[in-house]
Formats: structure tokens, sequence, C-alpha cells
């Protein structure tokens, strides 16, 4: 029987586990099958979100017509709030702060889609295997399961739709065999006419004004390194964003991941006070960290102590 | 290989004197110019004309390409200039903005200004090419599915997709193409319809 | 059908040289082949979403081209790398062009106030008074990572348009 380090929760299941770990094609189609779902399908549904002792309701659609694709998520309990999103463009709308937020995704590349050198990471951290057939708001969904293989990274549990891949229930399980968070739906309709209407947004948006494409920057190197990552925390993609539209104030943002989990650290200039250490916001944790004059500033669905590491192995580049 | 490559390898046969290289890049390319030329030219016949005469100076104007850019950001320029020039001979005004020369357009080209110009047909068309591709694409067997969805969105070559998909290379070259051909198959009645009108 | 397997493999770069010459002669026939050739080409159109367009030179593009005089540059270098650099550069190369780069964050402009990015609902709707608005500047920062997060989360990927509940989620 092997004892897996700081993933107490899931002693009992390593043993029998070895022995139905998916192959490594198989482990990486599946979690490609549910990403390609949740982009190529047009579904709408409501679902329970759960994290910590809070509960909540929401309704999502999401519509892929031709080349374009929107969608909307709209929460039903406590303040309403709601995010749509066309192609690029995102609005998200808090009603208790009256303030709608535009952001603009990354256009061209099929983000967000799981990036293949991403993916092939998985199995190296996390033993992959089938559990059962479950009924999931009336649909039959396979269950998956995401065993680590070390305390520096969160399990999962993922049930997808039989039929069509589509994620239908999802928890995250911590190093004490606690879920961290929950997502399900208690109903969904899967392809087939979906009420335009259901994408209307419940407030008029505004027309975001023409974004300013800056030229590309020559891909240099990197000013930073991350000495020592947590293993299997690889940097996958850096880049360096304008900050409200301007062109000078410049936020650093990379991404590592193992397959799965992805950490994100930003590093800009810091301004007054930073207030430095781990902070957790739901399900991510968050630590911030001062180099130099530059706030640094890592956060991701990850334990605390994988991303205060990351945090304190982040320097500037020697030149 | 990256596009770039890909590109390379035709405009380097079309430079030793293989024009029918030249050609497989003219149809490759010729949506892509049209889509940006139809910014400036509203008339479809026009449109065709200009674009005809762009790859032509494309064409004549290969022996000074070295291949320092890519080949579709150096087309980008002589169709840029070309619609210029004819627009001048038609007596009419040619746009002033200058994001138009902008060598990242072939990563930028969302950022325009003008919209391009495609008839109600036109329009109905790319929707029904798009579903049919997408209905096709949900239908493939995964490995299939997977393999095409590898090579044409995140641009890996064979042998990076063979070490993700855990197969041989010749298995890579195959699936892709059964992907391909399967949708191909379902595109064909509808391009067939349009192959000989213009829309 | 082997024919079209060729053209497959022609398109994404991956024919032998030997057999390069030979398929590319044999697909530009402006018929059937060229035809195959296109529609693969849309098709890899289609699903990065390029927005599509209709033009069609393939009938008129072989006779003007044939009253052409060839040209003739040989004496080039061949500009590709080695295949051993080009094969690593590949893999990484999907990361680089994914990431390194200046990329708009906020469409919207400059607040006068700072916080960038939003548009207060003040602008045409009576807005309740905001307090604390040092904490929300912070907050406001930490509110723009998770977003810009999310594109990168392979677990926010497989959630689709549900990941947007953590961000969303009352505190």
């Amino acid at each position: 029987m092997r004892w897996a380090v700081g993933a107490a929760g899931f002693m009992l299941l390593v043993s029998s586990a070895l022995a139905d770990n998916l192959s490594h094609g198989d482990a990486l189609g599946w979690l490609q099958r549910i990403a390609g779902a949740a982009r190529q399908l047009s579904y709408a549904g409501t679902f329970v979100y759960q994290q910590g002792d809070k509960v909540e309701t929401s309704r999502i659609v999401h519509v892929v017509d031709g080349s374009s694709e929107t969608e909307r998520l709209e929460t039903l309990d406590g303040p309403r709030r709601e995010v749509v999103r066309n192609n690029d463009i995102v609005f998200s709308y808090h009603a208790d702060t009256k303030t709608v937020r535009v952001d603009r995704r990354r256009v061209g590349r099929s983000f967000p889609q799981i990036l293949p050198e991403q993916l092939t990471a998985v199995t190296d951290h996390y033993h992959v295997r089938k559990a059962e057939i479950e009924r999931v708001a009336e649909h039959d969904a396979q269950a998956l399961v995401l065993e680590p293989k070390d305390g520096m990274r969160y399990g999962h549990k993922f049930w997808a739709d039989t039929g069509t891949g589509l994620l239908l229930k999802a928890k995250m399980i911590g190093e004490r065999a606690q879920v961290i968070e929950q997502f399900a739906f208690t109903q969904v309709q899967i392809g087939g006419a979906i009420p335009r209407q259901w994408l209307q947004p419940s407030l008029p948006l505004p027309t975001p004004a023409a974004a300013v494409e800056a030229a590309d920057a020559t891909a240099g190197e990197s000013e930073w390194v991350i000495k020592s990552p947590p293993a299997g925390f690889r940097k996958i993609v850096e880049v360096r964003r304008h900050k409200d539209g301007s062109t000078s104030a410049i936020v650093t943002h990379m991404v590592l991941s193992d397959g799965l989990a992805a950490v994100s650290v930003f590093i800009e200039p810091a301004r007054a006070r930073v207030a430095e250490g781990p902070v957790q916001r739901g399900a991510i944790n968050i630590y911030t960290r001062v180099v130099g004059d530059q706030r640094v500033t890592v956060l991701g669905e990850a334990p605390a102590a994988t991303v205060a590491t990351i945090a304190n192995a982040i320097s500037p580049r020697n030149r | 290989m990256s596009e770039r490559e890909i590109d390379q390898q035709l405009v380097e046969r079309a430079q030793r004197g293989d024009k029918k290289a030249f050609e497989l890049l003219v149809v490759k390319y010729q949506r892509k110019l049209g889509r940006l030329l139809s910014r400036f030219i509203r008339d479809a016949a026009e449109v065709e004309d200009v674009a005809q005469e762009a790859f032509i100076k494309a064409y004549r104007a290969l022996p000074s390409f070295r291949g320092e850019s890519a080949f579709y950001t150096w087309l980008y320029r002589i169709g840029i200039n070309t619609a210029k020039n004819y627009l001048v001979a038609m007596g009419r005004r040619a746009p002033t903005t200058t994001e138009f020369d902008s060598e990242e357009a072939e990563t930028f080209e969302d950022a325009d200004q003008l919209r391009d110009m495609n008839t109600p047909e036109a329009e109905l068309m790319t929707k029904q090419i798009a579903n049919t591709v997408n209905e096709t694409m949900l239908e493939l067997p995964e490995e299939l599915r997977m393999a095409i969805t590898l090579r044409e969105i995140e641009g890996l070559s064979y042998e990076d997709i063979a070490t993700i998909m855990n197969c041989p290379i010749g298995t890579v070259r195959s699936r892709i193409f059964r992907a391909r051909e399967t949708i191909a198959e379902r595109l064909r009645p509808l391009l067939g319809t349009s192959k000989d009108k213009r829309w | 059908m082997v024919e079209r397997e060729r053209i497959s493999a022609l398109m994404d770069g991956e024919l032998d040289d030997a057999e390069l010459g030979a398929q590319v002669k044999r697909t530009a026939d402006g018929g059937e082949l060229a035809r195959c050739w296109d529609a693969y080409h849309l098709i890899g159109e289609s699903l990065r979403r390029e927005p599509g367009f209709h033009l069609d030179l393939t009938a008129g593009i072989s006779g003007a081209l044939a009253s052409e005089p060839t040209v003739l540059a040989p004496g080039r270098a061949p500009v590709a790398q080695p295949t051993q650099r080009v094969r690593t550069f590949a893999l990484s190369m999907a990361a680089t062009i994914a990431g390194i780069g200046v990329v708009v964050w906020m469409v919207v402009g400059q607040r006068s106030d700072g916080s960038g990015g939003r548009i207060d609902m003040a602008q045409s709707v009576a807005m309740s008074p905001r307090a604390e608005v040092a904490t929300q500047a912070v907050d406001a920062d930490v509110n723009d990572y998770m977003m810009a997060h999310q594109e990168y989360s392979p677990t926010a990927a497989m959630h689709g348009v549900a990941s947007y509940v953590r961000t969303v989620s009352a505190r």
C-alpha cells in the first residue's frame, strides 16, 4: 500500500487506484474532451456552487453560433451579479456596487483551451482514473478522479456527460480530504434550440471604446526567474499587459501550471502600502510580496503553501 | 513546422521557378487577402480584380522576398499598396489611417476601423460552413477530433502531436487526414453549389 | 484517397522534399485536387473562427501566371533552421506566441480616480455613495488578476462560463 504524503484523504484509494489508472493518452483525451465541450457546445442550465459554507445558485447559457461565441452567467442568490461574454469582450456587472467592468480576453488562439504542453504533465503529478457512472442533472455522467501525487496541489473529481463530455459536476478536494469547492448542475439542456433571449443581459451594456492594440513587443527574455518552483509547476505563458488602456503601466503576468492547476504571478510597480502575506479569496489562495520596487502577487487554485513557495521563489533576472 | 516555415517551403519552390507552388499559395490566401481588400473596395468584382493583380505583383516581386517576414505579412503590404493605387487611379480617396501599414497585421487583423464587406449570401454561406464544420467535428471519433484540433488550433507539428497522443507520426498524419476528409465530404455539397456563382 | 492524404500532409509541411515537388505539381491542377487543397484550408479557417470571405481566383490565376515570365531567385540560402532546433522551438513556440507580447488588458479608458477599467453606472444611473475607496482599489487589482488568471486556468477551461462564478461570488 502506498502512502501518499499530504494526500491523506486519498490513502484508501491509492492501493486500488493504481490498477485502474487511465493511460496517458486516455487521461489527456478526457480532459481535452471536457474543455472542448465547454467551448464548442451550446447549453443552458442552473447550477449550484458551494465554497466553504457558502452556497450559491446561478443560471448559465453558452451559445456557439457559427464563428461567434456568447455566454452569460447570472447569480440567482444574494446581490445580483452577471457576466456576459461575447467572443473576446467580457462584461461583469455587480448590482451592489453598480459597476460594470469590461475585460478583453486574448483574441486569436482558442483560449481558454487547455494547452497541450500543459496537459502532458497531468499524469506526472496526478493519478487519473475513471470511477463510476452516475446520474447528474438527469444525464449519465462518467466520474473521473484526479488524485494528486503530493501535497502541493489539490485533488479533483469531475463528472462529464457521457454523451458530450460537458462537465456536469466537479469537486476540488484539499489536503485533508475537505471539499474546497463544488459545482454541480441541477438542470441542464445540452444542444437543441436555446432561446436567444436567455443571452440578453439584464441591462443595456456600454459599448467599449475602440481597443488600443499596442504593437507586438519582441518576444524577449523574461525579466524574472522562478528558482525551484514546486514540482510540476512549469511556466507556460508570460504576457505583459497594459493596465487601464494606457501604454505606460505594464503588468507582467506569468502562469505556472502542472497541467491542471494554474498559478498566476502578477508583477507591477508597488504603490504606497502593500499588504504582504497570504490571503484567501474563496477557493483561490493569494500571496503578496514586495521585491525591490515591485509588488508580486501570486494566486491560483492551489494550496496556500504552493502559492507562497512560488511567491518566494521569484527574483529578478541578473543582468 | 510553423505556418511561416510551411509557406517558406512553397515560396522557395516558387522562387526556383515552380509556378504551381505559387498557385497553391494563392488558393491558400485568396480569402484572407480578399477580406482585407474589401475594407477599401466595396464591389465584389473589383475586389476580385484587385486581388488577382496583387497576387501577380507579389509573384513578380518574389525575387526580393527574403523570408525576413512571414509570407502573408509581405503579401498584405503588397495588397494594401495595390488597393491604394487602384483607388487613386479610379479617382477615389484612399483611407489615410496608418494602421493598415502595420507589420502586425497578421496577428491583429481584428483591429480594423473599416468593416470588411461581405454580401448577405456570403455571410450565410460562412455560417453554413461553420455549422457544418462544428457539427461534423462533434461526430468525429475522439482521436480524429483531437488530432485535427492539435494541428489546426494549437498549430502543433505531427511530431509533437505524436508525443501528446502517444502514437506514431504516421498515425497522426492519417488521423488528421481522415478528420479533414470527413468534414470536407460534408462541405462539398455546400461548396459545389457556389463554385460557379459569384456571391 | 492516397492523393488527398498527401495534400493534407503537404499543407502541414510534413511531406518529404522528395515528394514535395511532384505533389505540388499534381495539386495545383485547377480541378479536383486544387479544390481539395482549398477545402482543407477552409476547414482550418473555420475551426480557428477566422472570419469568412468568398473569393475564388483558382480559374483565373493559372492563366494569369502562365503569361508571366518565370521568376527565378536562385542562390538564396534556405531559411530553415536545423531540424532539431526547429522541433523543440515548436513546442515552446506555442507558449510564446500565446504569451509574450503586450496585450491591452482594459478596454475602457482611465477614470480620474485611477480605478480604471470600469464604467461606473453613475454615468447613466444615480449612484449610491461609495465608501472605502482605498480598499476597493486594492480589491480592484485582485479582481483584475482573477479575471486574467481565468484565461489560462485549465480547470476554468473545463468549467467554461461557470468559472466566472469564482470572480463574481459574493464575499
